[in-house]
């Protein structure tokens, strides 16, 4: 630099080399461009001190834990012990950024991955009814019977169980007592599931 | 004897210092008693030494009749800021291959960069090109040629020339001599004297040409 006394521009020169490893010793940030087969293609979010990457790998922060950040968020790359030749991508967009939401994500392990053990509610998929297990209960229909005033059977028929199967069978016996028969209706609502996938529990 | 020649660019100086360290670029500055303009990538002649070096315009200047001119070994390309830029080989990055490309980037030749892999990545911030070549060639050095070399260690050698012990001081480790040819001592040559316990190897050297030729070396001692 033009004005600068010699003593300053020799300490100066002293100061940039000394402290040029400490660069990747702070993380830098970067936006993403390109997913590609779990590596990042990623452009310096300032141009200058970093470069634009080439793809390089995820170091998610949680076993298992790996997915495809969306393009355009903005994520940490760190330098495993500051060493230039092993950056990884550690962090990911905050939850108030445009582009927290990631196109996929995943959560794996050889044993058993664990959801929620001390949640008062866990809701998959956004969803808000209730999910069914092995021993739940279940309503498996009605079925209408119609006989005789005498007691003799004339006729029975199936209805599914809720909402329209109920509504049906509600329908069928009163056409039966129309008829001059006696409908009588049998709710089955004492089922129970009795089989699952062997992989999820709830 | 007479004056060892300091001759730069065919302009005849006065006197001259060279610093030759072990790790980094040879400095000289040369001492004019007439004005002269100089510039750009030159060749020094000391004695019987040749050095290709790059005339520092921060560090040189005229005042009156006497000009001083500091020389940079190379094209003074190591003290250039290299720009950002991130390698990639699935089989690994060469060394060599992000050492050539940053010497190239900063106008300098290396010859003999190590030949090691590093993982799939090297990520090359902005900064210093010398931070770079440091850290993945800690021994590296610029010849007399001006060309940018490594290696693990520096060659050393028997003092090739005839030489004087003026005083050593083996607790700050330097000597000084005094001798009469340039071109038989430098970095790597081993010293022995009589008046020495041990042999000593030149690590750095700073050398005074006028009349004569004294140096002040940096040495560690070698084993008997």
């Amino acid at each position: 630099m033009t004005g600068e006394t010699r003593l300053l521009r020799a300490i100066r020169a002293v100061v940039a080399e000394l402290v040029a490893p400490h660069a990747f010793h702070v993380p830098a940030r970067y936006r993403v461009v390109q997913n590609t087969a779990g590596r990042l293609t990623l452009q310096a979010f300032k141009a200058g001190p970093w470069p634009d990457t080439l793809p390089i790998s995820l170091m998610c922060g949680s076993p298992g834990a790996a997915g495809e950040p969306a393009l355009g968020s903005t994520v940490l790359v760190q330098f495993i012990e500051g060493d230039p030749s092993l950056p990884v991508v550690t962090h990911f967009e905050r939850p108030e950024g445009a582009y927290f939401v990631p196109i996929s994500s995943k959560l794996d392990a050889s044993g058993t991955v664990k959801i929620g053990p001390s949640a008062t509610l866990v809701e998959l998929a956004g969803g808000s009814a209730k999910v069914g297990r092995v021993g739940d209960t279940t309503h498996a229909g009605t079925i209408v019977l119609a006989h005789t005033p005498a007691g003799s059977f004339v006729s029975g028929a199936y209805f599914p169980g809720t909402g329209a199967g109920d509504t049906a069978a509600a329908a069928a016996a009163a056409a039966i007592t129309g008829s001059g028969n006696v409908p009588t209706l049998l709710a089955m609502t004492d089922g129970r599931i009795t089989s699952g996938a062997s992989k999820v529990k709830a | 004897m007479a004056s060892p020649v300091i001759d730069l660019e065919g302009l005849r100086a006065i006197s001259a210092s060279l610093l030759l360290p072990r790790v980094g670029v040879w400095i000289a500055d040369v001492i004019f008693d007439e004005p002269a303009s100089l510039a750009g990538f030159v060749v020094l002649k000391l004695g019987g030494l040749e050095l290709r070096g790059t005339v520092d315009p921060f560090e040189s200047g005229t005042f009156q009749l006497q000009t001083r001119v500091r020389l940079v070994g190379g094209r003074m390309g190591w003290r250039k800021i290299a720009p950002a830029k991130h390698f990639h080989s699935d089989g690994g990055v060469k060394v060599s291959s992000v050492l050539l490309e940053l010497a190239a980037t900063v106008g300098e030749t290396l010859v003999g960069a190590p030949s090691g892999v590093l993982s799939a990545d090297y990520v090359r911030p902005r900064a210093v090109a010398s931070a770079t070549i440091r850290r993945l060639a800690p021994v590296w050095w610029v010849d007399a040629e001006g060309v940018t070399r490594t290696a693990e260690a520096r060659a050393s050698s028997e003092a090739a020339a005839a030489w004087d012990l003026i005083r050593f001081d083996p607790q700050a480790s330097e000597a000084e001599l005094a001798f009469d040819e340039l071109a038989g001592i430098g970095v790597g040559t081993i010293l022995r004297s009589p008046r020495l316990e041990r042999p000593i190897l030149v690590n750095s050297l700073e050398l005074a040409i006028d009349k004569s030729i004294r140096a002040r070396a940096w040495v560690e001692e070698l084993a008997a």
